[in-house]
């Protein structure tokens, strides 16, 4: 488990990740916030398997998360804002042609 | 048409190209027991039959070409049976949607023409009908032209099935072999390419935008300019859109992939290197046709493009191809497609492939006769 | 559409970018910096700015030795655009960029792209699982966000192994194991570089100093052979294999990979420049002259972008780099002993690079996939088996892959992936990796949104 080093700094921001509310530093990454406080599991693939941060640096895109509303931002590239709602990124499915996205 | 003979099994025809025009071609002729050879200088579809929207449509034809594109569309109907694949031709409909004013008064006057000339493919639906259709679109569109069976395909694998078909009748592909010179020697040509020199009875030059390159070498001097129009693929979406979509008056190719990708072009034009293969981007471009998406579907902003390209393709004067037999004996052009020549694929192979053995094509080409470039002596 | 000229676009606020971005400015060129980072630092000095004052001493003195230059930029009166993305350059170096939700182009006379480098991929099974993450992404962690794991293991060869799990110990982070790849071959093909490296001190005793660290309080196991990550829905545990040994697992839930960086190719590559495949170091690098001068005259590749060698000699090249486009826009003779002493400092503060690079070359054992369900390509979850059984006759190259499986078709466009691919097809038809080829890389060299790409134009509302 990814744990924060000795001294605590402060911790003002406040996001939410599903169901969880997580406190965060003023320049914390997403990632580095969610991380910290226990989740590993950011999305899901291709193939339905779940999948978290690996490069930390922009490059490998396996950090999506879907941030107030918006889909597949990168969780590694984005500093956390106070009110932020962070979900997990769903896997890329396409659904039937019955189930149409609403506009 | 002196000189022109059926041809024989002493030497076989050389297809120059092995885009969709000269696949298709090599497929035909293939199937009727000639040899054939096709010299490419890259591979199958490399070019803008490898990369281009894919669109299978009758919709927005220049009214010359709506016979040859219903021809086409009698082979896309068969299309799995005809190449041994699966869902090779993803049919359903096209709409070209009226936006404002100027986009229903275009659209009334194309299909008096259309109408005017018995051709009842294209009909008009109105804003409700629209809506029904594809709800995803702008609320105030006015209405659009539908083509109901149209619909896309996926054009390297329409091309590389022609291309396995063809091998499987016995056409043989030579790839890369570059043409660099063409001869006419008695009642047969030699073709100098950098593996060596074929001998052919017949040549048919499908080389897309070096088509004029490769005419001017059989003494045919053809007008064409070579660009790249641009496509993009996006994110993937939840599925919400069957038809292909398009927009009177402006420029736009829109469709939905069954991965829920987007692929958006329409033909906004990037520059094209044709020497080097080199395709030129400018991003003032991209954005002009993925603004265009946005007035039809605002909801898609979020969504990320993940790459842009263009394919290399050769644009006529009047942006009609050029298919019908060179100044000199047995040759013959197909190429000028002007960047919507994959759905008529399927029929211009066919047709050049009838010019090859001296048939009469199905269909009436004397609007794409190369000589309308050629200045009144 | 908004345009603006500078004379100097430096891409990248690194070493290399800052040095270059601070000496064009210094001698009066209008010159712009773009970073996609909130901060400067680039990668190596990650978050330095605000570390400095919370000094954790467990980072290091290679990390606060860039203290120095990141103070100079206080000087700096160019114009510097932080979080800032560049997604394409053109021929004639117009920059397309995203910043703040919508898109501009920028015009400069001169471009310095100064991006650095990426960590190569080391496709082993359960690579995927989340828990699993690059040295380098456990390090950036570290120094953002003062976050580490415990038990973790570190698994590979290389500087940046070394050091962070170094920099872990002394943060009082318990490493479970550092499971190092160098096989003896690679010992015996550096062997004859080792000379050379003598000239390059501090990097030896650095490098020892890590590895005693790590010998001394954690579990170092040598001459791995191979390696899998175990787990369903996050990685659980590693097992590993030794030349001659048992095999063995260890419990874990924190696996870090490292063989090495490679220059980070994507944009350069977009951008058309000519690239050179780097037999020695088993990747793409941009073609470029001793000033860092690339095959379009004015566009310059400063830093590890151009050829891994580390922080200061990234610096010193992008100083060059600058001062190449400054005679280019002032032509006055640079006195000729200032600039052999350049070349000369260059030189030694990479002089133990043929040694390392030989030393810790990537096994191919670890740059191919292991096993037929090893995801290849990430971003696609394309398999080992899924690209074996496309490749064939049509398959000359990477990008003829790409019309019969979905290998290098994601976002990343082969970040992950290519190398791999590349390898897997060159030793399918027998031939060499330069022969083979890499993915036609297209922009947008990052993801872009349609809304941010419309307001390009002027009647989209930006």
């Amino acid at each position: 488990m990814f744990r924060p080093i000795a001294t605590q700094p402060d911790r003002p921001i406040t996001i939410q990740f599903e169901s969880q509310t997580i406190e965060a530093s003023r320049d914390d990454t997403v990632a580095a916030a969610l991380l910290r406080a226990g989740i590993l599991q950011f999305r899901y693939a291709t193939a339905q398997e779940p999948r978290g941060p690996f490069c930390m640096m922009g490059t490998c895109f396996d950090c999506l998360v879907e941030i107030d509303g918006k889909p597949n931002r990168q969780a590694c590239q984005t500093i956390v804002r106070n009110g932020m709602v962070v979900r997990q990124q769903p896997a890329p499915v396409a659904a039937t042609p019955d189930e149409r996205a609403k506009p | 048409m002196a000189g022109i003979r059926k041809p024989t099994a002493t030497r076989p025809v050389v297809i120059i190209g092995a885009g969709i025009q000269g696949c298709a071609t090599a497929f035909f002729l293939s199937r009727r027991g000639l040899p054939v050879i096709v010299l490419e200088k890259d591979h199958v579809a490399r070019h803008a039959s490898g990369v281009n929207a894919g669109g299978v449509r009758r919709l927005g034809r220049d009214i010359v070409e709506v016979p040859l594109s219903l021809a086409a569309m009698d082979w896309w109907t068969q299309i799995d049976d005809l190449l041994h694949i699966k869902n090779g031709f993803h049919r359903h409909s096209y709409v070209k949607l009226a936006l404002d004013d100027k986009g229903v008064t275009i659209a009334t006057d194309r299909l008096a023409a259309m109408h005017a000339a018995g051709f009842t493919h294209e009909v008009w639906i109105d804003r409700d009908q629209l809506q029904t259709r594809i709800p995803a679109a702008v609320k105030t569109a006015h209405g659009g032209i539908l083509v109901e069976g149209d619909g896309w395909a996926i054009p390297w694998q329409i091309t590389r099935a022609f291309h396995d078909r063809a091998v499987a009748l016995g056409a043989d592909f030579r790839m890369p072999v570059a043409v660099q010179g063409l001869r006419r020697i008695a009642d047969h040509w030699q073709v100098d390419t950098d593996s060596g020199m074929i001998e052919a009875d017949y040549l048919v030059n499908c080389a897309g935008a070096w088509g004029a390159r490769v005419a001017a070498m059989a003494g045919d001097d053809l007008p064409l300019e070579a660009h790249a129009p641009m496509l993009v693929v996006t994110d993937r979406q939840p599925h919400f859109l069957d038809a292909v979509i398009g927009i009177m008056g402006a420029t736009l190719s829109f469709k939905q992939l069954d991965n829920g990708a987007m692929v958006i072009g329409g033909g906004v034009r990037g520059r094209a290197e044709p020497a080097t293969n080199g395709t030129i981007l400018p991003p003032a471009g991209l954005a002009e046709f993925t603004a265009t998406a946005l007035r039809v579907f605002p909801h898609l902003g979020d969504i990320a493009v993940l790459r842009a390209w263009g394919g290399i393709e050769g644009y006529t004067p009047d942006h009609l191809p050029i298919i019908g037999r060179g100044s000199q004996p047995g040759i013959i052009h197909g190429f000028g497609f002007s960047a919507h020549g994959f759905q008529l694929g399927p029929a211009v192979g066919e047709a050049l492939a009838d010019l090859t053995m001296a048939r009469q094509p199905r269909v009436n080409l004397d609007a794409f006769a190369p000589e309308r470039f050629t200045p009144a002596p | 559409m908004t345009i603006n000229h500078y004379q100097v676009a430096v891409i990248g606020a690194g070493p290399a970018g800052l040095r270059a971005a601070i000496t064009a400015a210094k001698a009066g060129l209008t010159t712009l910096l773009i970073d996609d980072q909130p901060a400067i630092g680039g990668q190596v000095y990650r978050n330095l700015a605000y570390n400095k004052d919370a000094a954790p001493a467990y980072l290091g003195n290679g990390y606060f030795a860039g203290t120095r230059l990141l103070a100079t930029f206080s000087q700096f009166d160019g114009v510097y655009w932080p979080q800032t993305t560049v997604w394409q350059i053109t021929n004639d170096r117009q920059i397309a960029i995203t910043r703040n939700g919508s898109a501009a182009l920028v015009d400069a006379d001169h471009i310095v792209i100064a991006t650095g480098a990426i960590e190569r991929a080391m496709p082993v099974s359960g690579w995927t699982l989340p828990g699993v993450m690059t040295v380098g992404g456990a390090q950036t962690l570290l120094k953002q966000a003062a976050v580490g794991a415990e038990d973790a293991v570190f698994v590979g060869n290389g500087p940046l192994l070394y050091l962070t799990a170094a920099q872990y110990i002394r943060a009082g982070l318990p490493v479970r194991a550092v499971l190092d790849t160098t096989g003896p071959k690679a010992w015996r093909a550096a062997a004859i570089h080792a000379a050379l490296a003598l000239f390059q001190p501090a990097m030896l005793t650095k490098g020892l100093s890590w590895l005693s660290t790590i010998r001394r309080h954690t579990r170092y196991v040598t001459g791995v052979t191979a390696v899998r990550i175990n787990g369903d829905d996050a990685a659980t545990a590693i097992s590993f294999d030794t030349a001659g040994g048992p095999s063995e697992t260890i419990d874990t839930a924190h696996v870090f990979l490292h063989q090495g960086v490679i220059p980070n190719i994507n944009l350069t590559m977009a951008t058309g420049l000519d690239h050179v495949w780097d037999r020695v170091n088993h990747c793409w690098r941009p073609v470029v002259d001793q000033t860092g001068q690339s095959s379009n005259p004015a566009i310059y590749i400063a830093g590890d972008g151009g050829g891994i060698a580390g922080a200061a000699a990234a610096a010193l090249s992008g100083a060059i780099a600058a001062e190449a486009i400054i005679r280019r826009v002032k032509p006055a003779a640079a006195p000729l002993i200032a600039r052999l002493g350049q070349r000369l400092l260059l030189w030694q503060q990479g002089a133990a690079r043929p040694f390392l690079d030989r030393l810790y070359h990537p096994d191919p054992a670890f740059r191919l996939p292991s096993s037929d369900d090893t995801i290849v390509c990430r971003c696609e979850s394309v398999t080992k088996a899924d690209i074996a059984a496309s490749l064939g006759d049509a398959v000359t190259g990477p990008n003829q892959l790409k019309a019969f499986c979905r290998a290098g078709m994601g976002r990343c466009q082969g970040r992950s992936c290519g190398l791999i691919v590349q390898e897997m097809i060159a030793n399918d038809r027998r031939q060499t990796m330069a022969d083979t080829g890499y993915y036609r890389v297209r922009p947008p060299v990052k993801p872009v949104t349609l809304a941010e790409l419309a307001s390009l134009d002027g009647r989209w509302p930006g």
